[in-house]
């Protein structure tokens, strides 16, 4: 144990203690940790809060993306991949082999205003010539929402392996339904709620009143309500329940980068959408203000730890250890 | 039962983790003790009689020479050339080296590029070694009078030098673009990719900004208070989407595919797509012209060999071969002559070769300002496009 001490002393708690000691540095110009002060603090909190609530926001919606992408393949192909299904979990995470700034900047020729995507629509007529989905809140989301797949994927794929499936035999014989009215109840809820999410984030943080807005909430409560009310008893009452710790550790792994990424949102995003991580890296590398890099941080860490001691608590997640 | 083995409890545990910090704190105060000079950056111990063996180390910007010139070098000077082009931006190479150069340590580095805007703060803070002059006859002959004069140049040698104009779809602008202000006008609203550094951006709209009597100085004598006017008058555009900042090194890729209609790029970038598409022009207010340097900083292990570097990229056919791989504006004299021998198209190309005219309209990069100054600007800039 004393050499793992020693690892986590020198490689985590010396670095952590000297940015947090920067961050009380009452050096005007951040450059040195001299003195005690709260300005740092008091002057992100003051600036800088829009760019939290796009990182809480953005990662939070970029998070759920991943887990209805990631959750429904890994269930797919650990249920039904058979003999396949370690070349299909390999496929489905192969594209993570490559850089991560070369994945970043693919998305940047996707949605390009000529693109693959948007060139066609626009040759047949059905956007404009000058519609662009590139610097705006939705490529950033899309990109990230990418980036995260795989940290979905794995955990959630070896919670599932993990699942007894002499008790998924059982639950066929004693669930024969499926979740029905109640499910849609809830469904049409959590829909809802990703719903408001989305169309809150995409709209840069504005409450859209609009018809469209309102249709977009409608359409999400819909089919919110009829995935759930077609989830299986025996997925709802046998499966699920047994995959907590794997999900809660997909969760934790894909919404602690995703709130301190700042590629996407500085290579897709525009102003409006740069998160808490580019003031950070400005901070940092144009600014050279180490001590309001090293205070937004610190309170990046602490929203972090919070956010997370909640969901754990909430999740009774400590078996997550097992599994991140 | 081993040590190994035995089971642990909590408190064991912290008490491991208190003496593992105490250990760490001892050693980190020994460390900082007994060692301050053995990695001292070194001063002086030039001279042109001293051999040239061994390795030059050079920190170079992204597609900085020809990987051919590499072995053309070290064949000629035998001498090993580590090239590594480690700097993707002045910014943050700046931010990674000044600890250690603030510290008296060495970087690691025999030679690097320096970019304009940082050249005064290297000097003035007394990180560069000063070449022996006597070791760079090709510099002395061959430089460009017109870079002859720039400051501090006979300890960073000027080296990397072009305007940063404005590359634009010629789709979009079919008439071309002649101003700065053509980049606010409505129908280039959000297709206009700003450089991503302050400095630049102050420099280029600073020069508009003058021409319309807003401000008083050219870039080289702007005042600290007239560069944040500068910031100021960009917010506005830089908040409602019309000027866009984000864009990345592939700026001019972008106005290839359509995502922008204008952006701030040197000619280098515009050189490398096709003419008939993308265009390049200096506004009629004037652009800012960087002169990159090539500089030996303090700590460096070989300073002789950097020198014999520096010295064989002044040597006309080098040179040219510099400008025909960068498409820079030529450093060095004799390198059209050259050109038009092995290059006649690349000669006679005036995005490379441009007019007197053009030349008049190039303004050096701002003062270099004293660290609150950078600091405070850097800041305001932080403001603007953090949204």
């Amino acid at each position: 144990m004393a050499p793992a001490a020693i690892w986590l002393v020198v490689f985590f708690l010396a670095p952590l203690v000297q940015v947090v000691r920067l961050s009380f540095s009452a050096d005007e110009f951040g450059l040195t940790a001299k003195g005690w002060s709260l300005g740092s603090y008091t002057a992100a909190l003051g600036a800088f809060l829009p760019n939290l609530a796009n990182s809480l926001t953005i990662g939070l919606l970029a998070t759920t993306v991943a887990f209805l992408v990631g959750v429904p393949l890994a269930y797919g192909i650990s249920f039904y991949g058979g003999r396949r299904r370690a070349l299909l979990l390999f496929l489905a995470v192969a594209p993570f082999l490559t850089s991560y700034l070369v994945r970043v900047i693919s998305w940047q020729t996707l949605l390009g205003a000529s693109g693959p995507v948007l060139g066609p629509l626009k040759s047949l007529g059905l956007v404009g010539d000058r519609f662009v989905v590139m610097g705006t809140s939705f490529s950033v989301v899309a990109g990230l929402s990418y980036q995260l797949i795989p940290f979905v994927i794995l955990p959630s794929y070896a919670a599932f392996q993990r699942v007894d499936r002499d008790l998924c035999a059982a639950a066929a014989d004693l669930y024969s339904g499926r979740w029905g009215a109640r499910g849609a109840v809830l469904g049409s809820v959590l829909g809802l709620a990703v719903g408001m999410l989305a169309v809150y984030t995409l709209s840069g943080r504005r409450l859209d009143l609009s018809p469209t807005a309102a249709l977009a909430l409608l359409a999400f409560a819909m089919v919110g309500a009829l995935v759930a009310a077609s989830v299986t008893e025996s997925f709802l009452h046998v499966v699920l329940p047994l995959s907590v710790p794997g999900l809660t550790a997909a969760g934790v792994l894909t919404f602690i980068p995703a709130l301190g990424d700042y590629v996407n949102a500085a290579l897709l995003g525009n102003v409006r959408t740069q998160m808490l991580g580019n003031v950070i890296q400005t901070k940092f590398l144009t600014e050279l203000d180490y001590a309001g890099a090293a205070a937004l941080s610190s309170l990046l860490l602490a929203i972090t730890l919070a956010i997370l001691g909640l969901y754990l608590h909430r999740l009774r997640g400590t078996a997550v250890l097992d599994l991140v | 039962m081993s040590t190994f083995n035995q089971p642990r409890s909590r408190r064991t545990f912290l008490r491991q983790m208190g003496l593992g910090a105490a250990a760490l704190g001892v050693g980190v105060s020994v460390a900082g003790c007994s060692s301050k000079g053995s990695t001292t950056a070194k001063t002086g111990g030039l001279g042109a009689s001293s051999p040239v063996t061994g390795t030059v180390r050079w920190a170079a910007n992204s597609g900085e020479i020809d990987p051919k010139d590499v072995k053309r070098f070290e064949a000629a000077a035998g001498v090993t050339l580590d090239y590594r082009e480690v700097i993707a931006d002045a910014d943050q190479f700046f931010a990674s080296v000044k600890p250690q150069l603030t510290a008296g340590l060495s970087i690691g580095y025999d030679l690097i590029c320096l970019s304009s805007q940082y050249v005064s703060v290297y000097a003035e803070h007394d990180w560069l070694i000063k070449p022996d002059s006597s070791a760079l006859p090709n510099v002395t002959k061959n430089l460009l009078p017109q870079l002859s004069s720039v400051a501090h140049r006979d300890i960073a040698i000027p080296y990397d030098y072009a305007p940063l104009g404005l590359a634009y779809s010629k789709k979009d602008f079919p008439s071309g673009l002649h101003s700065w202000g053509d980049l606010l006008s409505k129908a280039a609203h959000g297709k206009v990719g700003l450089y991503s550094t302050p400095i630049p951006n102050v420099a280029a709209w600073g020069l508009y900004l003058k021409s319309q009597g807003k401000i008083d100085h050219a870039p080289a004598e702007m005042t600290i208070e007239e560069a944040l006017e500068v910031v100021a008058f960009l917010k506005p555009y830089i908040r409602s989407g019309q000027l866009l900042t984000t864009q990345g090194e592939n700026a001019v890729q972008k106005l290839a595919s359509g995502d922008l209609f204008a952006a701030v790029a040197p000619p280098v970038n515009v050189a490398e797509v096709d003419p008939v598409t993308v265009g390049f022009a200096v506004p009629t207010e004037g652009a800012p012209a960087y002169v990159d340097r090539l500089a030996i900083p303090k700590g460096a292990a070989n300073p002789r060999a950097a020198e014999a570097l520096i010295d064989w990229w002044f040597q006309p056919e080098n040179a040219a071969s510099f400008c025909k791989y960068t498409l820079q504006y030529p450093y060095a004299r004799g390198v059209k002559d050259v050109l038009a021998k092995t290059d006649p198209k690349l000669a006679d190309n005036p995005i490379i070769f441009p007019g007197e005219d053009v030349l008049n309209r190039l303004f050096p990069y701002p003062p270099p300002w004293s660290d609150n100054e950078r600091a405070s600007l850097s800041r305001a800039w932080t403001a603007v496009i953090s949204g």
